[in-house]
C-alpha cells in the first residue's frame, strides 16, 4: 500500500488542506420543467449561499469530462456567473469517477496556491432528453461496429454480462444483487428528497421485470433530470465561510489501460475496477483504513458496480460484499453505512454528485433520520468505464 | 434474412476493413502485433505489449468458448424487440487469447448456454455486402 503513495500526495499539512465549503442540489424528478443550464445554475448559486461566500471568488472550475463538456462547459458557467477570469478551468474522468476526480483537480489547483476557491458541478436532464443515459454511448465507432449490431447496447446490458461471470468466479448470487437494492430503498426512505422512498422486500425486487438476465429494473439506477454543485477552498480561508468545513483529507483517480468501450468488453480484469487502486491509495494519503470509516457512499449505477467496488476499495474480500449486504450490514443500524441518501438506485440518478453533497451532510451533522451518529471519516467513491476515483472526507 | 437487419455497421470506416472484408469470405480475420505476437481488439495504433506500431491482421480458426452472457429482455437499439430474449455472448478464441468476440448465440435456448460453454462462429450476411459472426453451440457429437 505505501507504494501507491508518493509523500507529496499527502495533504496532512494544514498548510494545504482543502476543504468542501458549500453544497447545492437541485431537486430530483425524472423530468423537469427547466432546461439543464438552468438546473445547474441554481445547483452552483445555492453552493455559494450554502458556503456563504461571494460568487466573485471563484478562480477555478473543475468538472467531470466525459458527459459535462456536452451539456454545459466550465466557461459556460464562468459566462453565466460573470467572472472577470478563471485561472483554470479543467475536466477529469468518465462520469461518475470525473464526478469524484475533480475533487482532485481542486485539491492540486489550491494546495499548490494556483486557485484560491474552486467550483465543481455536474447536472444531468437524462430523464427528459430523449436519448436518455444511452445517446452518448452510441457514438463510439467501435460500439457502433462491432457491439450493437448485436444488441450489446445500453449500460443495463453491459453489467449484466459483467454479473453473470461474477457469478461464476465469485459466487455472487441474485438475492446479494437484491439484498443491495432493498438495503439502499431502506435509507433512501428516510431521505425527504430521494425519488424513490417506499420500501421494498427481497420479494418485490424478486417481481421487478428482468432487463438483461440476471439484472432486473430494481437492480439499475434511476432516470433523473437534476444538478448539484460544491465549493472548494484552503482551511484559512474555509474558517470564514458560514458553515463547518469538510476537510479532503484523501483523494485518488486512477486510470486503467483499457480506454472507451473496450474498457467494458476487453479488459482481461472485467471483474475488478480501479477502485482497487484509488481506494488504498486514497485512504494510505488520508492516514485511514476501512476499519476507521464510519459511511461509504459509492457509484452505484448498477447493484453489481456498487458491490466489486465495496470489496475493490479493500472493505471486504473479493467475493464478500453480497454475503455482507445479505447480512444488513450497509443498511440502517448497520456497521458500515452505504449510500446512505439512497444512492444513484433510489436517491438520483446524476452520477455520484449526490453522493458527495450526502457526505457532506453526513460530516456536518446535517442528515436528520438517516444521519450516521458521530461521523467522522466518509469515503465517497466514483466509476466510470476505465477509470474511477476515491475521496476520504473528515470533518 | 428477410425483414431487414436492426442495425448495421458501417463497413466503410477503415479501421475495421479487414474484418468485414474477412467475414464476406467466410474467414474471422483479428489484430495482432507482428513483433510480440499479441492479440489487440479493439484495434488501436500502437501495441500495448511492446509498443510496436502497426497491427496485423491474421485469420483465426473459428472456435471459442463463452465467456460471459446475458439474455437480453429489453433491447435498448430499436428493432430487435422481434427477437427477444436475445443471448448476447462474449466469446474468446481458441487461438487468439485476449480478445473477447460481442456477438449473439443463434440457435440455442436460453438454459442451454454457460460459461464456458464451446462455440462455433459463424458467418451470416444480414445486409448487401455486410456479414456478421455468430456464435452457435458446439454439441457433443454434433459439427456443423
Amino acid at each position: 500500500m505505501a507504494s501507491l503513495v508518493r509523500t507529496e500526495d499527502t495533504l496532512s499539512s494544514s498548510g494545504n488542506k482543502v476543504a468542501i465549503v458549500g453544497v447545492g442540489e437541485t431537486e430530483y424528478v425524472r423530468r423537469s420543467e427547466k432546461d439543464i443550464k438552468t438546473l445547474i445554475m441554481e445547483a452552483i448559486i445555492a453552493a455559494i449561499d450554502d458556503a456563504g461566500i461571494s460568487p466573485d471568488e471563484i478562480d477555478g472550475i473543475v468538472s467531470e469530462a466525459s458527459i459535462v463538456p456536452a451539456i454545459m462547459p466550465g466557461d459556460e458557467v464562468a459566462a453565466n456567473l460573470g467572472l472577470a477570469e478563471t485561472r483554470l478551468a479543467a475536466t477529469i474522468g468518465c462520469a461518475g469517477a470525473g464526478v469524484v476526480g475533480a475533487i482532485l483537480l481542486g485539491v492540486q489547483a489550491i494546495a499548490s496556491g494556483l486557485c484560491n476557491t474552486v467550483l465543481s458541478y455536474f447536472g444531468v436532464n437524462w430523464g427528459s432528453d430523449p436519448a436518455g443515459p444511452y445517446g452518448f454511448h452510441g457514438k463510439d465507432m467501435y460500439k457502433a461496429s462491432l457491439e450493437m449490431p448485436f444488441a450489446f447496447y445500453g449500460q443495463p446490458v453491459y453489467f449484466a454480462a459483467i454479473a453473470r461471470r461474477y457469478m461464476h468466479e465469485f459466487g455472487l448470487t441474485t438475492d446479494h444483487l437484491g439484498s443491495l437494492a432493498v438495503a439502499t430503498r431502506a435509507w433512501a426512505s428516510l431521505n425527504p428528497t430521494a425519488m424513490k422512498r417506499e420500501p421494498i422486500t427481497l420479494e418485490d425486487y424478486y417481481r421487478s421485470p428482468l432487463i438483461a438476465d440476471p439484472l432486473r429494473v430494481l437492480d439499475c439506477c434511476l432516470i433523473t433530470d437534476g444538478a448539484a454543485a460544491f465549493i472548494m477552498t484552503s482551511a484559512g480561508r474555509a474558517r470564514g465561510c458560514r458553515r463547518r468545513p469538510v476537510y479532503v483529507a484523501g483523494a485518488a483517480y486512477s486510470q486503467g489501460r483499457y480506454s472507451g468501450h473496450s474498457s467494458l468488453t476487453q479488459r482481461e480484469d472485467l471483474l475488478f475496477t480501479q477502485a482497487q487502486v484509488s481506494g488504498p491509495r486514497a485512504m494510505a494519503m488520508a492516514g485511514v483504513t476501512p476499519r476507521d470509516v464510519d459511511f461509504l457512499e459509492v457509484y452505484d449505477c448498477f447493484t453489481i458496480t456498487a458491490l466489486m467496488q465495496i470489496e475493490d476499495l479493500g472493505f471486504c474480500g473479493k467475493g464478500e460484499a453480497g454475503p455482507l449486504v445479505a447480512e444488513g450490514r450497509t443498511a440502517p443500524g448497520g456497521q458500515l453505512p452505504v449510500n446512505t441518501h439512497g444512492g444513484l438506485l433510489s436517491h438520483a440518478y446524476v452520477l455520484g454528485i449526490n453522493h458527495v453533497v450526502e457526505a457532506v451532510y453526513q460530516l456536518r451533522g446535517e442528515a436528520g433520520a438517516r444521519q450516521v451518529p458521530d461521523a467522522r471519516v466518509g469515503v465517497v467513491a466514483g466509476s466510470g468505464a476505465w477509470d474511477h476515483a476515491t475521496v476520504v472526507l473528515t470533518r | 434474412m428477410k425483414e431487414s437487419y436492426p442495425w448495421l455497421p458501417d463497413t466503410s470506416w477503415r479501421e475495421l476493413a479487414p474484418f468485414w472484408e474477412g467475414l464476406r469470405r467466410g474467414q474471422l480475420m483479428l489484430p495482432r502485433c507482428p513483433r510480440c505476437g499479441r492479440f489487440q481488439w479493439y484495434p488501436q495504433a500502437m501495441c500495448p505489449g511492446c509498443r510496436h506500431i502497426g497491427l496485423e491482421w491474421v485469420q483465426v480458426a473459428p472456435y471459442g468458448r463463452v465467456y460471459t452472457y446475458t439474455v437480453l429482455r429489453r433491447s435498448f437499439v430499436p428493432g430487435f424487440e422481434g427477437r427477444l430474449p436475445l443471448i448476447i455472448a462474449f466469446v474468446e478464441m481458441e487461438e487468439a487469447p485476449g480478445p473477447r468476440l460481442i456477438t449473439n448465440l443463434i440457435d440455442a435456448d436460453e438454459d442451454e448456454v454457460a460459461v464456458g460453454a464451446p462455440v462455433e462462429i459463424v458467418f451470416r450476411e444480414v445486409g448487401s455486402d455486410v456479414t456478421l459472426p455468430f456464435a452457435r453451440l458446439r454439441r457433443k457429437g454434433g459439427s456443423t
